[in-house]
């Protein structure tokens, strides 16, 4: 590796040696051993990859709590679906169940969720087919 | 992954706290802040929601994670600009980040923040920046997301960087 090669491999992978596939991180090691001016280099790059990463940063303190809030709504959801089921005759049972698919339905085409399915899909396989999910 | 398919929300919270941050940062690159915060809440929850039918033998969750968000990105962005993000036009970016890079240069206002000089870069070198900078992502795994040759995402990559890197060594003396 020379120096022209070890900065284009630098501005590909980045600064964290440790991500780098390991045949190429190896040989980076060995000839940053050998090349004061190469390790300069890397440090300025770590410097890069830290200003991108401070520059872009988002406090998402709420957004996790809106998130959590959302599975845990989902929770009480299924548990209030099951103290309905127990407590109220089969008719109207039937009537909550129709309009809860109806809502659930709705708001799945709302998010788009679907479509995002579909693509992620065809990126990763089938993990991740509609067909079989609910 | 098992642990959030058997509706561990513990291990949800973990999985929240890994991914999140990073997803947001790189919605917010092309996104308002509320399109961002819906994008990443979008991708979590669908997680969470379908994670029972998860198979982590065939794919990464990560991978499903940020394909998510990066459609979301591409898809708001194309609809609100008619943003030509087209998988085929890896060539395009090249004399447009150039452009870009020169106009973040000469101000001196943008070469003393890193922020405006990555919001100043092409939307797909942005993207493949991010993606490798803030989500960890591999250059084959970018290519993947932006629909592009592995080597067409290094050159993103690359470029983008150089950008980066060419911009906080310019001296502040252009504040004189």
């Amino acid at each position: 590796m020379d120096r022209t090669e070890f900065e284009d491999k630098l501005m590909i992978l980045g600064g964290d040696l440790n991500r780098w596939p390991p045949a190429e991180a190896e040989a980076a090691r060995r000839f940053l051993a050998a090349d004061n001016e190469s390790r300069a280099l890397l440090e300025e790059v770590q410097a890069v990859d830290d200003a991108i990463r401070s520059a872009t940063e988002v406090p998402v303190a709420a957004l996790a709590g809106r998130i959590m809030a959302a599975t845990q709504k989902r929770t009480s959801d299924s548990i209030l679906a099951g103290h309905w089921r127990r407590s109220i005759p089969a008719g109207a049972l039937a009537i909550v169940l129709v309009a809860s698919i109806g809502f659930k339905t709705g708001y799945d085409g709302g998010i788009g969720l679907a479509e995002d399915l579909e693509l992620a899909t065809a990126i990763a396989g089938d993990a991740f087919s509609l067909d079989t999910l609910p | 992954m098992r642990a959030v398919a058997a509706g561990d929300e513990r291990a949800f919270r973990r999985l929240v706290g890994r991914h999140g941050p990073k997803l947001r940062a790189i919605a917010g690159q092309f996104l308002d802040a509320g399109e961002a915060d819906d994008a990443v809440q979008d991708a979590l929850i669908g997680v969470w929601r379908h994670a029972s039918r998860f198979d982590p033998s065939k794919a990464a969750l990560s991978t499903w994670l940020y394909r998510i968000v990066v459609n979301r990105c591409i898809d708001i962005r194309r609809q609100r600009f008619r943003w030509p993000w087209s998988p085929i036009d890896e060539a395009e970016d090249v004399p447009s980040g150039d452009i870009a890079a020169d106009r973040a240069l000469a101000g001196a206002e943008a070469l003393r923040d890193v922020g405006a000089v990555i919001a100043s870069l092409p939307p797909r070198q942005r993207m493949a920046l991010m993606l490798a900078t803030v989500g960890d992502r591999t250059a084959e795994e970018i290519a993947a997301l932006l629909g592009v040759t592995r080597p067409a995402a290094e050159q993103l990559i690359a470029r983008a960087r150089r950008t980066i890197r060419a911009a906080m060594r310019e001296p502040a003396d252009g504040s004189d």
